[in-house]
């Protein structure tokens, strides 16, 4: 019989890793559950799960620097494993009083609990434990009779349902799991999970929890790699404007230059609201640097959108927004920004780069139409000194 | 009671629950892909026809597929793919098509919405996600109504190239007073061509050079006849040629629908073909013949021929020997070709680089338009590299000086002829006694290079191609595998095995 550390990487972690079947079963585990697989820890060190890990990063950069695997990490793995414990169909079957599941909401909810790190690499590897979040499917199982229907969520129907009556019909779908209706539990936990990997909220800002700030992740954006890397995942985004939005609104937030009474509408992160019972007391910086090249990435977004010729047509869309106005707004300020950030246009030769500046111009007239003058006046007096110092 | 499966779209709205849908300048719900169902091909084609009279069909092409699709509810239908990110085009679309009765999706490529109508101005959207609606997995296409969903199976993809030259022209009654008297209403009046059956070819170009009409010709190969049949191109005709011609049993007049294709006078191609000229693959022309109910396809545009060259002649009846004249020389009337200033301006075509400036052209190179490049040749001079480039009546661009920027310029005063830029030839002789008196055949080009200087003689053989000239040799290596390649990793699935009833037994939480 297999160890029980090997047989969880086995059946949970490189599943979800390598994109296979992941089998969720059994009972849920404590942090002592943990620390007692981890008195054999060589199947963290297999060379399966060391190849896995580096795949999944090298979808982001073409040479991350993934630290071993470590107990902290198998932690995480732990509670992802209980969160979708959570959300099982036969959950209700179980003998348990609400007591013990509630105790058992709390271990999941400190094996979730990382304290907030500004290492990039142990950032990495959260992501890619939680990234894998928003790539899980679910093949659902959907038996009809008339108008009546049930669906096996994430398994087989039973033969008893099949054969049933003649006007038995079945069919299979293939969901995404994030986008399903969860347990109020997992809805809980959810936000605990993304909060534990900044770069995963980074990269996709909707799914951040509430009271998330992009200065958790902007030692990602002080890196080369990984600053050209979140911003041509953005660049991909179909609603890439509101992607900014959302970061800026954040960052703003955070910053303090937008209370808690400003309108947010739509840049809400779609998360649930629900208030985390503990948060990770670090303080992060926000000098200049930091602030600076969350902006400087949006900056450059901008400018990639405008070389794929994508910019004119989407930024004319949901400007109805506090936040997004204000990230359509950022080019903009350009001139306020350059001592501190350069120019995206700076270095290129001036033949070859005409064109480039003659859109990148067309662009900025273009906005100029769109955001009102007291936002951009707004962000002159509020987010540009936070920049730039004056001398 | 009826599934609400769509909602109404409403003003300012960003966020959609469908994939792939965006809000356009105007607010409205568009996605990537626009989708229009037909019931039968009638309503293909009759969509694609009426498109052709109001747009050209050369940008709903490029993005378009046709199927024949299988409804999951039985009966087949006819589905049109096209690109439909632009809100006024697929307005455009949706009047087209309800006029033929169809109907006009937007989507992502598998889920399409209806778009926009009088109930709903921007649009519509999913009312759940298509997960909970249960629209994903079940079929290739999904078109969502707002009460009912419809399920489309491939079966067969149809090239709409080839459905274009497949439909048969239709007959269109004749004007009243007859062909000759109503060539502007036929299509005749500046050009007309004649396709003549192989057994009539002598007779009717005796008819027409005895008649002087101007005319060229060539002979085609068409229908497996052992002989080929003339296919002659008159300019101006006129009505009583018209008249003569069009009564022949074995004549065909065609009238030119656009530079690639022509169709016989009383019939009538379904899709207004000149708007349909750049969609058309190669270059082959193509005659739609209603009689024969044919289309024949010619590799090329026709290449015609004067009619003088066509006639049967009696040259060889008629020749008798010359006899002995008394010719005086006329050299005294001799007077010397030379070049001389003129503020007349001329298209260029050609540059010669000096071989100082060779660099400046090889950077010039990178900036040049396939098509320019395509269309450019060049030759090794001792003064320099000669640029031939093609002119922009022909290739539809603005080349010459304008793509390269640097070196003397040199313009065309006659075919094959090149002087340098504000000089011409003195005496103003016709241009094809000027490449009499040089000697030039076929390709071969004289370059004056400047005034004083002996012109020079560029056989074709000595012009290349400008972009094989400037390519260097790509010595290509095998690929190697590599093991760190990154594959697409396809997506985990949750799979929720069953649980036991004592799953929580002996659960301690805490640290150890």
């Amino acid at each position: 019989m297999k160890p029980k550390l090997e047989a969880f990487v086995e059946r949970f972690v490189l599943p979800l890793l390598n994109g296979a079947a992941v089998e969720v079963h059994g009972r849920p585990f404590s942090r002592s559950d943990g620390a007692a697989l981890l008195a054999d820890a060589s199947a963290l060190g297999s060379a399966e799960l060391r190849w896995a890990r580096r795949d999944r990063a090298r979808r982001l950069v073409a040479d991350p620097q993934l630290p071993d695997p470590s107990a902290e990490e198998f932690c995480l793995w732990l509670g992802l494993h209980n969160m979708l414990l959570f959300d099982h169909p036969d959950r209700g079957r179980i003998w348990a009083r609400d007591a013990k599941w509630q105790r058992v909401e709390l271990e999941t909810r400190a094996l979730l609990g990382f304290p907030d790190s500004t290492a990039v690499e142990a950032s990495l590897v959260r992501h890619v434990a939680v990234g894998r979040l928003r790539d899980l499917t679910r093949e659902d199982h959907v038996v009809t009779a008339g108008n009546a229907e049930k669906r096996y969520a994430g398994r087989a129907a039973p033969r008893r349902a099949l054969a049933a009556g003649p006007g038995i019909r079945w069919r299979t779908e293939t969901v995404r799991w994030l986008d399903q209706n969860h347990d109020p539990v997992v809805l809980r936990l959810l936000p605990e999970a993304f909060r534990a990997s900044p770069l995963t909220c980074l990269l996709y800002p909707e799914l951040a929890p509430p009271q998330w700030s992009p200065l958790h992740a902007a030692g990602f954006l002080g890196r080369r790699s990984y600053a050209r890397a979140v911003c041509h995942h953005w660049a991909r985004h179909t609603n890439w404007v509101l992607a900014g939005g959302i970061v800026l609104g954040s960052l703003l937030r955070s910053l303090g230059i937008w209370g808690g009474a400003t309108p947010l509408g739509d840049s809400e992160p779609a998360m649930d609201s629900a208030h985390p019972l503990a948060l990770p007391g670090v303080a992060f910086a926000d000098g200049p640097e930091q602030v600076g090249a969350i902006v400087g990435a949006l900056v450059h977004l901008h400018l990639l959108k405008v070389l794929e010729l994508d910019a004119r047509v989407v930024a004319s869309s949901g400007t109805a927004d506090g936040s997004v106005l204000a990230f359509l707004a950022l080019p903009l300020l350009l001139h306020a920004l350059e001592p501190a950030l350069g120019h995206p246009l700076a270095g290129l030769e001036e033949r070859a780069g005409g064109e480039i500046r003659r859109r990148w111009e067309e662009y900025q007239n273009h906005l100029s139409g769109i955001v009102p003058r007291s936002a951009r006046e707004a962000l002159l007096v509020t987010l540009v000194p936070r920049i730039v110092k004056k001398t | 009671m009826p599934v609400t499966l769509l909602e109404p779209v409403a003003a300012g709205q960003v966020r959609f629950r469908m994939q792939g849908l965006s809000a356009d300048a105007r607010g409205i719900a568009v996605g990537r892909d626009a989708l229009l169902a037909f019931d039968s091909i009638d309503g293909v084609v009759a969509f694609i026809g009426a498109y052709s009279e109001e747009a050209s069909l050369d940008a709903l092409f490029a993005g378009l597929a046709i199927e024949r699709v299988r409804r999951t509810g039985g009966g087949s239908a006819f589905l049109l793919r096209a690109g439909g990110q632009d809100g006024y085009g697929l307005d455009r679309l949706s009047r087209l098509a309800g006029a033929v009765r169809g109907r006009l999706y937007t989507g992502n490529g598998t889920i399409f919405v209806r778009f926009r109508d009088r109930a709903a101005p921007f649009g519509y959207d999913l009312a759940q996600s298509a997960g909970e609606l249960g629209l994903i997995g079940k079929s290739d296409i999904v078109a969502v109504e707002p009460e009912q969903a419809t399920y489309y199976r491939t079966e067969q993809s149809i090239d709409p190239v080839e459905l274009l030259q497949r439909l048969s022209v239709r007959s269109v009654p004749l004007p009243p007073q007859g062909v000759a008297a109503a060539a502007e209403e036929c299509g005749l009046r500046e050009m007309v061509l004649v396709l003549v059956a192989p057994g009539l070819a002598d007779r009717v170009l005796s008819y027409l050079w005895r008649l002087n009409a101007p005319m060229a010709g060539t002979r085609i190969s068409i229908d497996e006849a052992r002989q080929p049949a003339l296919l002659l191109r008159l300019r101006h005709p006129s009505p009583r040629v018209l008249g003569v011609l069009f009564g022949i049993p074995g004549v065909e007049l065609l009238a030119p629908v656009s530079s690639r294709a022509a169709v016989e006078v009383g019939w009538r191609h379904p899709v207004n073909l000149a708007a349909a000229s750049g969609c058309l693959p190669g270059d082959e022309m193509y005659l739609f013949r209603g009689r024969a109910d044919r289309v024949e396809r010619l590799d090329g545009a026709p290449r015609f021929v004067e009619a003088r060259f066509l006639v049967r002649s009696k040259t060889a009846e008629c020749m008798h020997t010359i006899g002995e004249t008394q010719v005086r020389s006329i050299e005294p009337l001799q007077v010397e070709l030379k070049l001389r200033a003129t503020s007349d301006r001329r298209e260029p075509r050609a540059v010669l680089v000096a071989w100082q400036q060779v660099e400046l052209l090889r950077r010039t190179l990178y900036l040049m338009p396939p098509s320019a490049l395509a269309a450019s040749r060049v030759a090794a001079l001792r003064e320099g590299v000669l640029v031939l480039v093609a002119a922009a009546s022909q290739r539809g661009l603005a080349v010459g000086d304008r793509i390269i920027p640097i070196g003397r310029r040199l313009c065309e005063v006659a075919p094959g002829v090149l002087v340098c830029d504000g000089y011409e030839l003195y005496p103003r002789v016709s241009p094809e006694l000027m490449r009499g008196i040089l000697g030039l055949e076929g390709e071969d080009k004289a370059l004056f290079l400047a005034p004083g200087r002996t012109p020079f003689r560029l056989r074709s053989a000595q012009v290349v191609p400008l972009e094989a000239a400037a390519l260097g040799r790509v010595q290509l290596e095998d690929v190697a595998e590599s093991p760190d390649l990154v594959a697409p990793a396809p997506s985990p699935r949750l799979e929720n095995e069953q649980l036991g009833r004592f799953s929580l037994w002996g659960f301690r939480p805490g640290a150890s």
